[in-house]
């Protein structure tokens, strides 16, 4: 080999070192910053899925991560926001969250007060499974006043899930949100007009 | 008759040239490497951008800088015309949904299917650089959409730089460069393609998508970016945008590059050059090839040849190379230049190594530098009244001191321990007395392996055997080669160890000049072409992650430019 050769392959391990940032999922690659996630410790993020969804009154953040999960992409547009999550483990394969203003909620109500979805004021819980062959699924709808959060649960296992096991959310107000902008822009201006 | 040893020291400069100068002057080169106007100004707006942007991550700075154009925008949303409105949403909309698609899948198909794959490739990859970079940035930077503010249409991702605006800016400038030929016809696609991004621009603006300091940022970003690369990577004073203009490995002769090429001959060789045109272009990928008219002096041929050599003929035969061994290991010597210089030092090295050993061929009467380390020009002498023995053979002229001519050749490339490897119709000369000269020799090598130099005989018997007979070429050879080597000649060249133009000819003759040949020599297994060693399949595995990773970017990136679902 050739001093030439083993430059190449140094470069080719620094491009990959340089991608540290880039995910494979499914042979597809997402752009992944840590600051850009809709984590409750990143106003900038939240602020910015509260202009994605104007209509809603709350909008959710990750408090917490159990441990093998990730992040593996955030996408904000003007009409929803979408986080994929990574649970490394089964029986979960995947977690979609997709925030919107609307939705039809799952056909079954269930109690979860206390779960690590959190809810906020007016928000109720619902569930349903889903069918993908050969991927079955569950999908828990969270509907509150102008928004609805889809949980969309991909199983990688014939095994019963404990939402126990989900990253902790939770739900900010909208004024809250609102007071930030106030203290940034010396208290001119709101997020919303 | 005169030797072209002879007619090389006819045509050689003397130290008392006139013209020639003893050392260099100390000024600029001939051809003096600089940046152009675009690329200054690609620079300049690069280095604006990375001031925004550094100036937007300090918090401080950036306050000053976000709170008045938030008030602007404020005024601006108060005062929204419907009319204009409803014109700039539709206009906003539309552009991004089908301006990018068009400005791109379409030039960049374009660019494939008329084999300017190099442009198409920078093309598609500056387009998709732009798009990362602001993907990159906006997360970076966490600027949210403008606040107080009703937002009209539709936005991705953070504010600052806006991906959108940047895309858009980055698709028509990449068109603009990448597709339109240079001169008035792109000066007007120019001014199109900006007022058309000016507008995106200005909608993004009004509509409260993006403040005032993103879109900035995002057309310095969407602008520069392509610009830079064009300038970088397909330089038009080597990659001029013509379309039907042949091999592109070719550089332009500019009147600039013809004046260089006219003052470093004179003042390094000391031979004054009336013209300096292209010839032959269709024969050689390896350089571009010249036919220089001389002024009228004592001592100086009227017409000599010379081959241009620039970083692009580097980089052509570093892929050569690398795609050789990909495909069949490492068959010889396949390490590359490390730059112009040596390339063209190889090519005058093995010019003037074979005119010592006696072999006809042009000799290499110096080199002249053009630009420093980037462009050279080797000068040869020209064989006037020559044709390529390939046209003889077509003519039906081929003689039996031309078959002894060829295969002399051979026989002194092997005493003199070298290969050509390049012998094909093109590369064989018939001069004007009716004798054989080999030429472009840059490809030869110094002490090849056995296999090598069977090769080198195996191709001068199949082109011989082109025109005569194969028992007549079978004999002449044995004069200097015995039966082994012949045999061994015939089972070496196969594949692609004949040069493509000899393969075609082969192809198309009527008769089956391999097998002619084969049959009147000792029966010998075929060679096997293809050679695994641990650097090959280290270079595989390395192509294929590279490869595999380019592609998974190029495919994010398109889909972050919303050009794949």
């Amino acid at each position: 080999m050739n001093s030439r050769f083993i430059a190449s392959l140094l470069t080719l391990v620094l491009l990959a070192t340089s991608c540290a940032t880039v995910v494979f999922d499914d042979g597809q690659v997402s752009f992944v910053d840590e600051d850009a996630q809709l984590k409750c410790s990143q106003p900038g993020a939240i602020m910015l899925a509260a202009q994605a969804v104007p209509t809603a009154t709350h909008i959710p953040c990750i408090d917490a991560m159990p441990s093998g999960w990730r992040i593996e992409g955030t996408e904000v547009r003007s009409d929803r926001v979408l986080v994929r999550f990574d649970s490394g483990r089964a029986p979960i394969d995947d977690l979609t969250l997709t925030f919107t203003s609307s939705c039809i909620p799952a056909s079954t109500v269930i109690d979860a007060t206390d779960s690590p979805l959190g809810l906020a004021p007016g928000a109720t819980i619902s569930t349903e499974p889903t069918t993908g062959n050969p991927i079955q699924g569950i999908r828990l709808a969270v509907t509150g006043p102008g928004y609805c959060a889809d949980f969309d649960v991909e199983l990688g296992a014939d095994e019963p899930i404990d939402v126990e096991d989900f990253p902790t959310w939770l739900w900010i107000e909208r004024s809250e949100i609102d007071s930030w902008v106030f203290e940034g822009t010396n208290q001119e201006l709101r997020l919303d007009p | 008759m005169t030797t072209t040893h002879e007619a090389h020291r006819e045509t050689e400069p003397s130290n008392s040239a006139p013209l020639l100068r003893k050392r260099p002057t100390g000024g600029p080169a001939p051809l003096p490497r600089s940046f152009n106007r675009a690329t200054t100004l690609g620079l300049a707006v690069t280095a604006a951008a990375v001031v925004l942007i550094a100036f937007s991550t300090n918090e401080a700075i950036r306050d000053r800088l976000w709170i008045p154009e938030l008030r602007l925008m404020n005024s601006i949303a108060d005062n929204r015309v419907s009319w204009l409105t409803t014109l700039l949403e539709g206009l906003y909309d539309a552009s991004y949904r089908f301006a990018v698609p068009i400005l791109v899948w379409i030039p960049v198909a374009v660019l494939i299917v008329t084999r300017r794959f190099r442009s198409a490739l920078t093309f598609f990859a500056g387009f998709l650089l732009v798009v990362l970079a602001a993907s990159v940035l906006e997360d970076i930077v966490l600027r949210p959409r403008p606040v107080g503010i009703e937002i009209l249409g539709a936005w991705e991702g953070f504010a600052y730089p806006d991906r959108k605006v940047a895309a858009i800016a980055a698709a028509a400038t990449s068109f603009a460069l990448h597709s339109i030929p240079h001169g008035t016809f792109r000066r007007g696609t120019k001014v199109v393609a900006g007022v058309f991004v000016a507008v995106f621009a200005i909608a993004a603006v009004y509509l409260g998508v993006a403040p005032p300091t993103a879109v900035i940022t995002s057309l310095a970003i969407g602008f520069s970016i392509p610009q830079l690369m064009f300038q970088w990577v397909t330089p038009p004073s080597v990659f001029p945008v013509k379309f039907g203009q042949g091999n592109t490995a070719h550089l332009e002769m500019t009147p600039q590059r013809v004046g260089a090429i006219q003052t470093g001959i004179v003042d390094q060789l000391g031979v004054a050059i009336q013209s300096a045109k292209p010839i032959a272009l269709d024969g050689s990928a390896g350089s571009t090839p010249l036919l220089l008219e001389t002024t009228e002096a004592p001592h100086v041929a009227p017409t000599l040849f010379a081959k241009l050599y620039a970083g692009s003929h580097l980089r052509s035969d570093r892929l050569y190379k690398i795609g050789r061994t990909l495909l069949y290991g490492r068959l010889e010597d396949e390490a590359t230049f490390t730059s112009v210089r040596r390339l063209v030092e190889y090519e005058d090295y093995l010019a003037t190594k074979m005119v010592g050993l006696g072999i006809r061929t042009a000799p290499c009467l110096g080199v002249v530098e053009l630009t420093p380390e980037r462009e050279y020009v080797a000068v040869f002498e020209f064989l006037s009244g020559s044709s390529e023995l390939g046209d003889v053979i077509e003519a039906g002229g081929l003689t039996e001191q031309m078959i002894d001519d060829g295969i002399e050749i051979i026989d002194q490339l092997w005493h003199g321990g070298l290969a050509h490897r390049d012998i094909k119709p093109s590369n064989l000369m018939v001069t004007a007395d009716g004798r054989v000269a080999v030429i472009d020799v840059a490809f030869g090598q110094v002490r090849p392996t056995r296999w090598r130099q069977s090769v080198d005989l195996g191709n001068m018997l199949l082109l011989l055997g082109l025109g005569a007979e194969a028992s007549v070429v079978i004999e002449r050879a044995r004069v200097r080669f015995n039966a082994d080597e012949i045999a061994d000649a015939l089972a070496a060249a196969r594949g692609v160890a004949i040069p493509t133009q000899l393969r075609n000819a082969l192809k198309a003759s009527d008769r089956h000049v391999h097998r002619d040949l084969a049959a009147l020599s000792p029966a010998r297994p075929k060679v096997r072409l293809q050679r695994w060693s641990f650097t090959r399949l280290g270079l595989a595995c390395s192509v294929v992650v590279a490869v595999l990773l380019a592609l998974s970017l190029l495919a994010a990136s398109a889909r972050l430019a919303g050009l794949l679902p």
